[in-house]
């Protein structure tokens, strides 16, 4: 086990941010804590990283308990959502910090800049750098102390929609290379499925669902988790049709339209990655499905379910 | 924290001692009020105060409206470029220019006015001569802060506003002013706590009188204590002193508070002009108030290049003829002792004060400490009356009057606070994330390493404005120092620039080019310092950044 987390607790003058967190991440595992804002996932990352102090509960890293230790007592470094390169220092500097006064720093500099493609950039300012490439000197300056773990706070959020597909293929390659334990907070649930071997959902400083994301894609705990994974999420509709006195999720593969014995009505359709997406009226509420042709809006049609999630 | 036990020393000590002095001599205190009529005395400070920092509020108000208002980026700078030049005077120098532009039907004011005496020698007009010259002073930062607060407005609000076809008038009386109505009462307030303790224009202008038509507490103070020859005169000053402490609590506390709170309500007033007439009213506005801002410094370069002869004729001549650089020259020589001591102080006391303030105004953005600041800003509001007799003492008690020494020793006070209240605006701003980053990567000295170098910008701004504070400064010198700099070694003598410019006030009957060589003198070096800070700052303002209030 590379981190564990014991019932961990951390609040805010009055206000509980995380109640009761239990987590254990295994070395070499890329793990990304997905929630909306005001979920607690900075929070926990932010105690991880000993930023902030917790009220109880302990954090152990590599079989040390670190939760009263600094943060730079801890083994673990971060990348910050805007990176926070120290403007005034050239790259170099910047690198140099970590490594001040270590016999090869100057070899380790070289070789993490090699590794992440900044070499020809070192005597560079941050600020004559891309959003990009100031991710990968973040990044580098993270890593070259050898962290156990690393952490990352929303890294792709401030950059461009290009730049952040490229960037999340490089921190996948990255991280599966050197097999660095990596924990990574995003509220984007596609980031999450792209990158993590496992996710943890949270909400309102409590962790949901833990699993690999195939496991909370295809069997979501909750209403909650349902509707907020995949794209389009869940629709969530009454199961009384079917003699099922709960909620029942259906995921937007499973509505086959054209053909079954339920009959709803067409009130939206959105031209999507070459299909149609069809939003169908049904017992006074919705379900999504996927069509290969237009229909028009206010159309009845057939249509039927071939899998559901009881809630 | 050597900030905390410099301002402790220098600051709460004397603080208390002043009270204790006034406690213990009684019999010199029922003296004092025998021969100073005390009543009148705070009755006049009373009137000063609120003249002075109600008009300068209300103008400096107007002149932000009216700048903000012009479309014309360049023209606004231009304008609020002009508007600002009252500041880089020292205020001695222009105390000394005022006193001759009010000489009767030779001063060019009191000329255009008609009139045909000097207001300042009558007990009946005195106040308002002095009153005028202290809103003068006092405009330029009243309008920087009201200016760069209108600046900090979102544009969008503004756009929105005329979309909806609002009226420009309609949008600063409605929308604007309501949004900044903690800056126009913090000008108000701090302009209320300055002017309590104003000592400068009284003292140049008047010196008090007719009469004590003119005297304030801050003045009184420094009569009583320096000037008079009562056996007890320092605790009768200090009475005096204790007094004004004690009223300038009050505002005092409340500054302290209004800087704490999120907003302040303002009345939303309901004025509706037509943009055309309002562009129209804003543009004689302007042409009067610059007039009446800027033709004192021209004034003052006129008269201080021309012979003296030029200057006592009715009516004035307004225009350069008759150039000369040898009055200059002469103030130029004459000036050099002094010039030498203020040059040393005034570098090195704001170099103390910024490395006392600086850590301890970082360590309390970052929440330690944090009760420091509304001391330090109590403290920063109150007189100098409240702390120098007992500096006074205890500079004297340590052999160290008239020297360097004293001036260095002392006026980090007010540097220190005021380095404290603009530095720690600074950190606030600076992202949190940088301290994280330097304790997650276990960088040793951070401060040092990372903030200082990062904050290189606000510790530059800051010493720009200390300096010039240290170079205007008249009060502290000129109860702490004697003589001029002798060019002996160790050096004795201490007197600054402003007091040199102080003694031409004797020329005031006599040579006008004399009198105004030596204002330019004081203020030239110091101008050119401040040209560059309200550039920056101005600069600042458009930019979005600068708090510096």
């Amino acid at each position: 086990m590379s981190v564990s987390i014991k019932s961990l607790e951390k609040s805010y003058s009055k206000t509980k941010i995380l109640k009761g967190i239990d987590l254990e991440i295994d070395k070499g595992e890329f793990f990304v804590l997905l929630g909306y804002s005001g979920s607690g996932k900075t929070t926990l990352l932010r105690c991880i990283a000993g930023l902030e102090k917790v009220d109880s509960g302990k954090i152990i890293i590599d079989g040390i308990d670190v939760t009263n230790l600094e943060p730079s007592k801890r083994g673990v470094s971060m990348v910050f959502q805007n990176y926070v390169l120290y403007p005034h220092k050239t790259v170099y500097e910047n690198l140099l910090l970590p490594v001040e006064g270590e016999k090869d720093s100057k070899k380790k500099i070289e070789e993490i800049s090699k590794a992440l493609g900044i070499h020809e950039f070192l005597d560079r300012m941050p600020s004559q750098l891309s959003g990009g490439q100031q991710q990968r000197v973040a990044l580098a300056r993270a890593l070259i102390k050898n962290p156990k773990v690393l952490l990352m706070d929303e890294p792709l959020s401030n950059l461009d929609a290009p730049q952040r597909i490229s960037a999340r293929r490089f921190i996948k390659e990255l991280q599966r290379r050197e097999k660095i334990t990596t924990i990574y907070v995003t509220h984007d649930q596609i980031e999450a499925m792209a990158l993590a071997d496992r996710i943890a959902v949270m909400k309102d400083g409590k962790i949901l669902q833990i699993g690999k994301p195939e496991e909370i894609y295809n069997d979501p705990v909750n209403e909650f988790v349902g509707s907020f994974i995949g794209d389009p999420p869940m629709s969530i509709i009454s199961g009384e049709f079917m003699k099922i006195d709960k909620k029942i999720g259906v995921r937007v593969d499973d509505v086959v339209i054209g053909d079954g014995d339920l009959i709803g009505e067409v009130v939206d359709v959105e031209f999507i990655n070459g299909k149609y997406l069809v939003h169908i009226k049904f017992n006074g509420s919705e379900l999504r499905g996927y069509y290969y042709k237009r229909i028009n809006e206010g159309e009845k049609i057939n249509f039927g379910i071939k899998r559901y999630r009881v809630f | 924290m050597p900030y905390f036990i410099y301002i402790i020393l220098l600051g709460i000590v004397p603080f208390a001692t002043t009270f204790l002095l006034a406690g213990v001599g009684i019999r010199s205190i029922i003296l004092v009020y025998k021969l100073y009529p005390i009543y009148q005395i705070i009755a006049n400070t009373f009137i000063y105060t609120i003249a002075t920092s109600v008009l300068a509020t209300l103008i400096g108000l107007l002149a932000a409206i009216a700048i903000d208002s012009i479309n014309n980026k360049t023209l606004q700078l231009i304008i609020a470029f002009l508007v600002m030049l009252p500041y880089t005077i020292p205020f001695t120098s222009a105390a000394l220019i005022w006193s001759i532009s009010f000489y009767g039907p030779y001063g060019w004011f009191t000329y255009l006015l008609g009139l045909k005496y000097d207001p300042l020698l009558l007990s009946s007009t005195a106040m308002q001569g002095v009153i005028l010259v202290s809103v003068w002073g006092s405009i330029p930062i009243s309008f920087l802060i009201i200016f760069s607060s209108l600046k900090s407005v979102p544009k969008e609000i503004k756009e929105n506003a005329l979309m909806d076809g609002m009226k420009k008038s309609e949008y600063y009386f409605k929308i604007a002013l309501p949004l900044i109505g903690k800056a126009i009462l913090i000008v108000f307030l701090l302009g209320f706590v300055f002017s309590l303790g104003a000592f400068d224009t009284p003292y140049i202008l008047t010196g008090g009188g007719p009469l004590f038509s003119t005297t304030t507490l801050g003045l009184a103070v420094y009569t009583i204590s320096f000037k008079s020859s009562l056996r007890a005169a320092l605790s009768g000053g200090a009475f005096a002193a204790a007094i004004l402490a004690i009223i300038a609590t009050i505002p005092a506390l409340i500054y302290v508070k209004v800087l704490k709170a999120q907003r302040v309500p303002f009345p939303s007033l309901n004025i509706r002009i037509n943009d055309k007439i309002m562009m129209g009213l804003v543009a004689v506005f302007l042409g009067i108030l610059i007039f009446f801002l800027d033709f004192p410094i021209y004034y003052m370069f006129l008269a201080a290049f021309r012979s003296p002869e030029m200057d006592f004729t009715t009516p004035p001549i307004l225009i350069p003829i008759g150039i000369t650089s040898s009055y200059f020259i002469q103030a130029l020589k004459e000036s050099i002792p002094y010039l030498i001591s203020t040059v040393v102080v005034s570098l090195i006391s704001p170099i103390i004060s910024i490395l006392l303030a600086s850590p301890a105004s970082y360590e309390i953005s970052r929440g330690k400490n944090s009760w420091i600041l509304p001391l330090s800003m109590y403290l920063y509001s109150l007189p100098v009356m409240a702390f120098i007799i007992p500096i006074y003492i205890f500079i004297a008690k340590i052999n160290l009057l008239n020297t360097w020494w004293a001036l260095i020793i002392t006026m980090p006070l007010y540097g220190a606070l005021y380095a404290l209240w603009l530095m720690y605006n600074y950190f606030t701003l600076l992202p949190k994330s940088y301290d994280e980053t330097a304790e997650l990567f276990g960088i040793k000295n951070k401060f040092l390493k990372i903030m200082m170098p990062l904050s290189r910008p606000a510790l530059f701004s800051t010493l720009l404005l200390l300096i010039i504070g240290a170079w205007h400064a008249l009060f502290v010198p000129l109860v702490l120092t004697e003589t001029p700099y002798n060019f002996s070694f160790p050096p004795k003598g201490a007197q600054t620039l402003s007091i040199f410019a102080l003694l031409a006030i004797g020329d005031v009957s006599i040579n006008w080019s004399l009198l105004a060589a030596s204002a330019v003198v004081t203020a030239l070096p110091v101008m050119i310092l401040s040209l560059i800070s309200i550039t920056r700052v101005l600069k600042g303002a458009y930019s979005g950044g600068i708090k510096f209030i």
